[in-house]
């Protein structure tokens, strides 16, 4: 297998969401044109890149729930840009631990099959920060539903599990 | 004004007072008798009082053809 | 004597709720004032007299003046409408008593209603039926004792015409809002008016006329007579004619003359009329076109403020901004270094396989192609290794070293073989491709600060528009006097055309008045050379009684024709002494002196009333409280400088709402010089705080010390409408 049929496969994979936090992302994420009375996002991978990199911070993963509790969305060829999906595969190529491998050459042997299933394990461990991330995101939206009101909530929040994490190093 | 003191204001008129020479007694004589007043003087009288009791035009006019003795 | 009004009473009438007897004033000579804030009953006491004189009354809502017919249910008192059942009857009504020196007079005016029904509101008109209007007056003698009944309804009205004469009641009976109408200076013809008023030209008037009509019967037996004894008498017959002639066209000029003046006036008039309109209009136009400026530019700013919020969170994911790399500093050297330890992993097991494979090759860390054959050519002809700077002779280590380096195969074909899967490129593509968001990790901070300025200044912007369009407003607001800013700049445009359109028709009948003068004058000058002619023409034989007579009916007529203009003019310098007097005397509590008045004569007759200072020059837009005074010292003069004085009393209401104290005190001060009663209904000196419900204006005027015969003080309890009444009390 050479580069470009790996990053096919990776590419052409459509991350999940648990349902619960369907609301969340509902009040959170503006597809098409519904707008709500809260900030927002644009399209639905936004809020979940941005879920995915509170999680990645704050160093969390959370498994999802049954399949059947869970929903796709956009393949990742499509999200944009398409810097922004390299950046994130960068992020996770930077932590080989969580994606099973101690080096980066393991994969260079690895059957085809083998590197399905390593392909499935990339999209779990975005799956997963992004889970965690949500999780974190909700518990905020319930203990003040205000502050989703401000301009720079995000930032905020970005901000915060930052340096919450700069304090627990 | 009443018709006293218009018939004086209107003797007073310069022109008049001049040419027919009214003098302060005609003035102060008005209600006296008309026989022995200056002709000009029994004309403004008759006229204001024709005026005063709405004569017309012609009937006044006849009244004073007297005083000017024409006919 | 004049007429004193010594009570008002009132039945039911809108809030004065019950008897005659319990809501009565008991007025005097002198100046009476009756107190009350609004709503308490002080407008209803004006619409008794409206009723007493016009059989009138004014609808609050609708604000005009409307028949009693039309407003009965409405005036009677909501309690009395209230307490009665159906088929009960309620009555209401005015009573007025007054007195001159002779007699005493009560002139009452009522009706009575009957409950018809209970449905709907009490005050809808289904619920009542109106029984009968009554209007009742008696007199008595002051000497006697007892009132006899008047039923001669001509006597009836003649008696009200007794209380203030009807010709002049636009000047003594007159709400505060009236002044302005009463004596409106710009309407030119007001002031006209009222000194004919006064003066009762029209006697004169018609005097003149008779004048004129007597000399021209004098003058055609003059020419009767002379034509009997005429040499000539043909020659004669056609001067007469041509003198006929000229007559007639200077009777058509002179028509046509009051036409150009009553043109000149009404285009005047209504430059006038536009004129405070104008005064405004530029200005106004000008805050228009700002004021459109300012939205526009507001819904920009608001616009590009939107489309920043928008945009702001796309900032985290776009590669311009990359927000979302923020707290990933380290992120780039941990991927190089795996990437790093990848790559010496690679070419770790390529040169083991190399060597194994190929252990005659030589194995080197260098990349392939480097250095480049070119160079290492340049090396081998030399002799010399240009890298360290030392000796590669020829056939030397060194010199087969570098030649080795040459020979290498470049291409890796066997290599492939070496790995299952080439992921190099992969990686190569994850650095190279992130390069937007990792080159920007270090300066997303400053990104975001920079954002939240830029948001603060799309915000500060948004306000400073936003406080410039509140001034804007605020100040269109005081020119328009009304609340509604946007109506077209079409209005202002179309005033200022019709003022230019007023002036220019002025100034063309100014023209034509002149001209017309100059004809006039031509054809008296042309009628007066054919008088001598005609003279000539006359025979000796002519009695001269007839000439006599001619000249005598002449000059009478040029008499009374100087009277009547000296009349008026005498009356108009009159009544400008006497305005002024009242004005110095109305102001004198005041700093400013607000000037002199001046009335004058225009080109078409009608007066103009100017302002002037010490110097003359002309003084304009005083504030509204001088305005009205300077109205109400032409009104008082209007009365003062008839001479005879004003036998009937003055009943005003609030003529002083645009008054401060220094105001009122001058007004009480002044009105007796002119009225021998007035009776004033004003709110001005009530204070709901004060104990007595005055304010300190109204205490001195309670004290004994001023000209205030009697004062009363109208209250309204704050309960529901239909507990509403009047309460009455007097204070002095």
């Amino acid at each position: 297998m050479d580069s470009q049929e790996l990053k096919n496969r990776i590419f052409s994979k459509r991350p999940r969401y648990a349902n619960i936090y369907k609301d969340l992302i509902a009040s959170l994420a503006n597809k098409g044109n519904r707008k709500t009375e809260y900030i927002q996002f644009g399209p639905i991978y936004q809020i979940y890149i941005y879920a995915f990199f509170i999680g990645v911070h704050r160093n969390e993963r959370v498994s999802l729930p049954s399949r059947e509790s869970t929903t796709d969305f956009l393949e990742l060829g499509k999200w944009k840009p398409d810097s922004l999906v390299h950046f994130i595969l960068m992020t996770l190529f930077s932590r080989n631990s969580e994606l099973g491998i101690s080096k980066w050459n393991e994969l260079e042997d690895m059957e085809e099959a083998d590197i399905d299933s390593f392909v499935r394990i990339v999209i779990k461990t975005i799956e997963e920060y992004a889970n965690a991330g949500f999780s974190y995101l909700q518990s905020r939206f319930d203990e003040d539903r205000n502050v989703f009101n401000e301009t720079y909530v995000f930032a905020d929040i970005l901000k915060d599990v930052i340096e919450e994490t700069i304090e627990t190093e | 004004m009443n018709n006293i003191e218009l018939i004086k204001e209107i003797l007073s008129d310069s022109q008049i007072k001049e040419k027919f020479k009214i003098s302060q007694s005609d003035l102060d004589n008005l209600n006296g008798d008309s026989r022995y007043q200056k002709q000009v003087v029994q004309v403004v009288k008759e006229i204001v009082a024709d005026n005063e009791n709405h004569i017309s035009a012609t009937k006044s006019y006849n009244k004073l053809k007297n005083i000017l003795n024409i006919s | 004597m004049a007429s004193i009004i010594n009570k008002i009473s009132l039945q039911n009438f809108f809030n004065y709720y019950g008897s005659y007897d319990a809501n009565t004033y008991d007025f005097k000579e002198g100046i009476n004032i009756v107190v009350a804030d609004n709503g308490a009953g002080k407008s209803k006491l004006f619409n008794a007299l409206l009723w007493v004189f016009y059989n009138e009354l004014l609808d609050s809502d609708l604000k005009i003046r409307r028949n009693i017919e039309s407003m009965a249910v409405k005036t009677i008192s909501d309690m009395a409408k209230n307490e009665v059942s159906i088929g009960e009857s309620v009555d209401c009504g005015v009573r007025i008593e007054f007195q001159d020196s002779r007699f005493t007079y009560q002139i009452e005016k009522k009706f009575s209603a009957t409950k018809i029904s209970d449905k709907g509101n009490m005050t809808d008109v289904g619920c009542w039926e109106i029984n009968s209007y009554d209007f009742e007056v008696s007199r008595k003698d002051n000497m006697l004792l007892r009132f006899k009944p008047i039923f001669e309804e001509n006597e009836k009205n003649e008696i009200v015409n007794k209380l203030i004469r009807k010709d002049l009641r636009q000047y003594s009976f007159f709400q505060g809002e009236e002044v302005e109408d009463i004596i409106d200076f710009s309407k030119k013809q007001s002031i006209k008016e009222a000194v004919r008023k006064i003066t009762n030209i029209s006697k004169i008037e018609e005097l003149e006329k008779l004048s004129f009509a007597l000399r021209e019967k004098a003058e055609n037996d003059y020419n009767r007579k002379s034509k009997e004894n005429a040499k000539n008498a043909q020659e004669l017959e056609q001067k007469l004619t041509a003198k006929e002639k000229f007559k007639k066209q200077l009777e058509e000029e002179k028509d046509k003359l009051e036409v150009y003046k009553k043109n000149h006036s009404e285009a005047k008039q209504e430059s006038y009329d536009l004129e405070d309109k104008i005064q405004n209009s530029e200005k106004k136009i000008e805050l228009k076109e700002k004021r459109k400026e300012l939205l526009r530019q507001q819904k920009n700013a608001r616009n590009d403020y939107e489309k920043f919020l928008d945009g702001i969170n796309a900032r985290f994911f776009d590669g311009n901004f990359s927000w979302i790399a923020m707290g990933l500093n380290d992120l780039p050297y941990s991927f190089l270094g795996k990437k790093s330890n990848y790559l010496d992993v690679v070419a770790e097991k390529k040169t083991l396989y190399r060597l194994k494979n190929n252990p005659e090759e030589l194995s080197t860390v260098l990349p392939l192609d480097m250095p480049d054959t070119m160079t290492l050519d340049k090396m081998l002809q030399d002799g010399h290794c240009h890298v360290c700077d030392r000796k590669a002779e020829k056939d030397s280590e060194a010199w087969n070293y570098i030649l080795k380096l040459k020979n290498r195969p470049s291409s890796n074909q066997s290599e492939n073989q070496l790995f299952k899967n080439d992921f190099k490129s992969f990686f190569e593509e994850i650095q190279l491709q992130s390069q937007p968001f990792t080159g920007k990790i270090n300066s997303v901070e400053e990104s975001i600060s920079n954002s939240i300025q830029k948001l603060n200044e799309h915000k500060a912007r948004i306000t400073k528009l936003s406080d410039r369009l509140k001034s804007n407003q605020n100040e269109l607001k005081e020119l328009l006097k009304s609340d509604d800013i946007d109506a077209s700049t079409e209005d202002e445009r179309n005033i200022l055309n019709s003022y230019e359109g007023a002036i220019k028709r002025a100034t063309q009948a100014e023209g034509r008045i002149i001209r017309s003068k100059d004809t006039i004058k031509e054809l008296l000058k042309k009628i007066s050379g054919i008088d001598e002619e005609l003279e000539k023409l006359r025979g000796t034989d002519v009695p001269t009684e007839y000439k006599e007579a001619f000249e005598l009916l002449t000059d009478i007529s040029d008499a009374i024709t100087n009277t009547r203009e000296n009349t008026f003019r005498n009356m108009l310098e009159r009544l400008e002494q006497f305005s002024n007097r009242h004005f110095k005397n109305l102001v004198k509590y005041n700093e400013l002196s607000g000037g002199i008045l001046k009335f004058k004569q225009t080109l078409s007759d009608t007066i103009e009333l100017d302002v002037v200072d010490g110097n003359n020059n002309i003084i304009s837009g005083s504030s509204e409280g001088f305005q009205r005074m300077k109205k109400l010292a032409v009104v008082m003069a209007i009365i003062s400088a008839k001479g005879s004085g004003f036998n009937y009393p003055m009943f005003a209401d609030a003529p002083l709402s645009t008054f401060g104290k220094g105001f009122i005190k001058s007004f009480f001060e002044e009105i007796p010089n002119v009225f021998p009663q007035s009776i004033i209904l004003i709110n001005n000196i009530y204070d709901a705080e004060s104990d007595n419900k005055l304010d300190d204006v109204g205490n001195d005027l309670l004290s004994n010390d001023s000209h205030v015969s009697t004062l009363y003080l109208n209250e309204v309890e704050d309960v529901p409408q239909v507990e509403r009444r009047t309460i009455i009390s007097k204070l002095k």
